[in-house]
């Protein structure tokens, strides 16, 4: 019995992922002229073929709809950040999920080096490494050196910090490119400054700075 | 002449239908394959039922667990303080960049704010304003790489957080 079971929801969970990729189709075909969508059709095929996520293309061609950029930009974006997930895949030692995937592309575009996701891959063999990741390219986002950011997030990793604690890391660095005040007659904004010369102090609290955003409420 | 005891028609009748039959080996081998195959038919369809009742019930938590569950996941409080502002949204991977899909409230203070609950992992973002103007938030670090023009930001959420 059990055998049929297994059986009617593989085929349910294939006809689910049809339907959801038929979706993503039509949402596609929805927002671009033929040409395009054809272009980004080859490229979302040929990233399906290698096995690759197509999630993160469709995202990125969907915000680039949402920017209005032009057609052309879309499609020469979509097809770049293919090669890019597959760079990533192989830095990664040849697998990873999707989100793995879409970390470790920000983390090498933000300069992390390659050798540091092997690191971090062979280090949490049998975990995600999506936090890690994700934490690298966000220290250099808040001005850490690409090699300082990977040494922090690897000797973490190498103690077995858990996710939530790497995830705080980045918390304690003040970002190097914080607008103070975007508005005129805006309340303006006071960005966290930097912690014990970029040393951890713990997370900043909900609600300190009031304004910090994104914050745990 | 002797007088012949008294025949009941019905009775001869009955006791001719409460005879045994005699059936041949063969007649009786075919009869209990036909009875075999008929509760083997009938068991083979209680399993397919069975079996379809158990995936239904697998489909549905997987249904439950993929569509219902998206309020799980870590609540992130986005932010903007923008008082002259008609309207602001955010727009990330989360909502697939859709312009009407998470706005924000105004707050008393003019800040204007949303509180989405999110995947663990990285994600980018940015607040739409008055519906044409895209503004990174200035609380967030940037997402490396500006593909379109305006920039994003960047944000990442830890798992097993509320």
């Amino acid at each position: 019995m059990m055998k049929y079971a297994g059986a009617v929801v593989l085929g349910l969970a294939v006809v689910t992922v049809r339907l959801d990729a038929q979706a993503n189709d039509d949402r596609l075909r929805g927002l671009f002229d033929p040409p395009t969508y054809a272009s980004l059709h080859a490229v979302l095929d040929s990233a399906r073929n290698a096995g690759l996520p197509t999630e993160p293309l469709i995202d990125k061609a969907l915000e680039g709809s949402a920017k209005h950029a032009s057609s052309d930009r879309i499609v020469t974006v979509v097809r770049d950040l293919s090669a890019r997930l597959a760079d990533t895949r192989t830095a990664l030692g040849g697998y990873g999920t999707a989100e793995e995937l879409s970390a470790g592309t920000a983390a090498l575009r933000a300069g992390i080096a390659p050798a540091t996701l092997a690191d971090l891959r062979r280090l949490r063999h049998n975990e995600q490494v999506t936090i890690p990741l994700a934490v690298a390219a966000e220290l250099v986002a808040r001005g850490v050196r690409p090699d300082s950011a990977s040494a922090q997030v690897l000797r973490l990793a190498a103690a077995g910090a858990r996710d939530v604690e790497l995830a705080a890391l980045p918390r304690s660095f003040a970002s190097p490119s914080v607008i103070s005040s975007l508005y005129p007659g805006g309340p303006g904004f006071s960005a966290p400054t930097a912690l014990d010369g970029g040393k951890s102090s713990g997370p900043v609290e909900a609600g300190k700075p009031p304004k910090r955003s994104p914050q745990r409420p | 002449m002797p007088e012949l005891p008294p025949i009941d028609p019905m009775d001869a009748f009955i006791a001719d239908l409460q005879a045994p039959v005699d059936l041949s080996a063969l007649a009786t081998a075919r009869i209990m394959a036909a009875v075999r195959a008929d509760a083997a038919r009938r068991r083979r369809r209680a399993r397919t039922w069975q079996a379809l009742a158990v995936a239904a019930v697998v489909v549905l938590a997987i249904g439950i667990a993929v569509y219902v569950r998206p309020a799980d996941g870590t609540a992130v409080q986005f932010a903007l303080p923008v008082p002259a502002a008609h309207e602001v949204v955010v727009v990330g991977d989360f909502n697939h960049w859709d312009t009407h899909a998470t706005p924000l409230r105004r707050t008393t203070n003019g800040t204007w704010q949303t509180t989405v609950r999110l995947k663990p992992g990285a994600h980018v973002y940015s607040f739409v304003v008055d519906g044409n103007r895209w503004v990174a938030d200035p609380a967030a670090p940037l997402a490396p790489g500006s593909d379109f023009g305006a920039p994003n930001s960047l944000v990442t959420v830890a798992p097993g957080t509320t």
